[in-house]
């Protein structure tokens, strides 16, 4: 399996959680909301981990640099974190528009932070990576813990 | 600090880069309507001076504008391009873009040797300049769905401007052996088909996905899209002249390929995995709808007799809608993004900046400037309405930029920053 494909899935994957959340929030219907933002909110943070713990590292160790992409990578994760805790206090006080208005932010910044992941470091690992390195390095982002 | 690796946050642009061009591109439509509200039914005659100059102030500036700003911001943070200088250079372009477009629409209605020249000056440094450097970066690069397409269009932006020029040393008394009327033809051509409609096409690549969630376009078919409606301009503009049959084939085929590209964003927005229907996505739909609407109209020309006014409408639309799109989206997220990039506690949210329910009130007042527009086609009174709802749609835009550039400065300087030390 390529590096792409393994992380590829599990940005659908949130997307797919995330759009159920921002539904539930739109109908005002925040039990869901709730539910649905947790898994996202869980979700998001695992794979953020798996990258930051193995990806990231393997990747600076083919490409030879610690800095560059990986540094803007892990700075957007933290910007996405930033987000994430902001969207639960709406929750708590549920305040619709503010949701709202924060998954809105936070979708166009994760787009794009996927965009990059997908078009450039997962693209240029397929590349780069022998493939039982590949393997190798799936099998321990599986093994990362939640 | 690292040019190469194109993901540096510090290439993006400052936020004022593009508020200005947004800011500029909205002031040229109101401008734009104001004009349209005094030329009236006047506009169904295409060689008047008047309209001629109020093409160019949608095309140049307004389409012209909103490019410059979006590819400023697009190009460093979407395509790893890096653009040496950036702020400086888009300010001067700015300026001189501004005042290029003046010189020409004046040029247009004086008739005046020296405006003709000053505006080809103007206008082939600010394009030229733009086009070049961007073309220069975007070659270096690792292309994505959008970037080819952009150089691409950039590309036809300069086979537009070169064509213009021209025409413009045409109707500045200078004696070339050129079909006028064929050379026109080919500069409408290449900036509408190829300049505009490229660019919104690459657009589309990245933001139907990025902003609404859908599935992407299909690798394959984002690279060459692009590349076949380029060439089939490129054929059009080398054998045409040889054999005028041709032409409209040609034409006919390039709409096509619009026109399905249009059908495809239709489709993926209704795939969107997020429920929720902002007004961006009705800009969208509008916009890319009413190029469907026009490319039917061109096949129905064939059959029965339309008003060429009815398929310059319906065109016109195209980008107009899709500006709109592109700002109330663009310019919300980048006030909140860069103030919270620089750690301001009370950075505003999105609906802050631009509370959902304005942006779709002024959706509504553009589709209003729509429908009037083609029931004027053959009622010409109702131009005066419909120029005033433009004027309308457009000052409210204008007026969104202008208070997301107030507050973001507001926030510069009385917010709250956390500190890193
Ligand atoms: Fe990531
Ligand atoms: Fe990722």
């Amino acid at each position: 399996m390529d590096i792409s494909q393994y992380l590829i899935a599990e940005h659908r994957e949130c997307d797919v959680i995330f759009a159920r959340a921002e539904k539930a929030a739109a109908e005002g219907d925040f039990t869901t909301t709730k539910d649905e933002f947790l898994k996202f909110a869980d979700e998001t943070l695992h794979h953020f981990k798996k990258e930051e713990e193995e990806f990231f590292p393997a990747f600076e160790a083919a490409t030879g640099s610690a800095e560059g992409p990986t540094r803007v990578m892990k700075y957007e994760h933290e910007q996405v974190r930033g987000l994430l805790g902001k969207m639960a206090q709406a929750i708590e006080s549920e305040d619709k528009d503010a949701y709202l208005s924060l998954a809105e932010s936070l979708m166009i910044l994760l787009q794009q932070h996927n965009m990059k992941e997908e078009q450039m470091l997962y693209a240029m690992a397929d590349r780069l990576f022998p493939p039982n390195a590949k393997e190798e390095l799936i099998e321990k982002m599986k093994k990362v813990a939640p | 600090m690292f040019q190469n690796s194109g993901l540096s946050l510090e290439q993006a642009p400052p936020i004022v880069v593009v508020l200005r061009f947004f800011i500029t591109g909205s002031i040229f439509g109101v401008i734009a309507s104001i004009m349209l509200f005094f030329i009236g039914a006047d506009i169904a005659n295409f060689s008047l001076p008047q309209t001629i100059a109020l093409t160019h102030l949608f095309t140049l500036g307004v389409m012209g504008s909103f490019m410059f700003g979006a590819l400023y911001q697009m190009l460093p943070v979407l395509c790893g391009v890096h653009i040496k200088g950036a702020d400086l250079l888009a300010l001067r372009v700015n300026y001189i873009f501004i005042f290029g477009i003046t010189a020409l629409v004046a040029a247009f209605f004086t008739n005046a040797i020296v405006l003709y020249i000053v505006a080809t000056l103007f206008l082939a440094y600010a394009i030229f300049f733009t086009a070049f450097a961007m073309l220069g970066q975007l070659r270096k690069i690792q292309h994505n769905n959008s970037s080819r397409g952009m150089m691409l269009s950039l590309t036809a932006l300069i086979v537009v401007a070169v064509l213009g020029i021209t025409l413009l040393a045409i109707r500045g008394g200078l004696a070339i052996d050129i079909d006028y009327l064929w050379l026109k033809e080919m500069h409408y051509s290449f900036g509408l088909f190829g300049w505009v409609s490229l660019l919104i096409i690459s657009v589309s690549f990245q933001v139907i996905e990025m902003f609404y969630v859908t599935p992407s376009f299909p690798k394959g078919y984002a690279k060459n899209l692009p590349i076949a409606i380029i060439a089939l301009l490129f054929i059009d503009l080398f054998f045409s002249s040889l054999n005028p049959q041709i032409r409209s084939i040609l034409q006919l085929l390039v709409v096509l390929l619009i026109a399905f590209h249009a059908g495809f964003i239709l489709l993926r927005l209704k795939q969107k995995k997020r429920p929720v229907i902002d007004a961006t996505i009705l800009f969208w739909i509008l916009g890319e709808g009413a190029f469907i609407a026009f490319a039917v109209a061109l096949i129905a020309t064939f059959y029965v007799t339309l008003p060429p006014l009815l398929l310059v409408v319906l065109f016109s639309f195209f980008p107009l809608s899709v500006i709109f799109a592109m700002s109330y989206k663009i310019v919300p997220f980048l006030v909140w993004f860069h103030l919270n990039a620089q750690g301001y506690f009370n950075a505003p949210m999105m609906h802050e900046v631009t509370p959902p329910s304005y942006a779709k009130r002024n959706f509504y007042i553009f589709l209003g400037a729509f429908v009037t527009a083609i029931i004027a086609v053959f009622l010409p009174v109702v131009w005066y309405l419909s120029a005033l709802l433009l004027m309308i749609a457009f000052f409210m835009l204008f007026l969104n930029n202008y208070r997301a550039w107030h507050k973001y400065q507001e926030v510069l300087e009385s917010g709250e920053k956390f500190s890193f030390t």
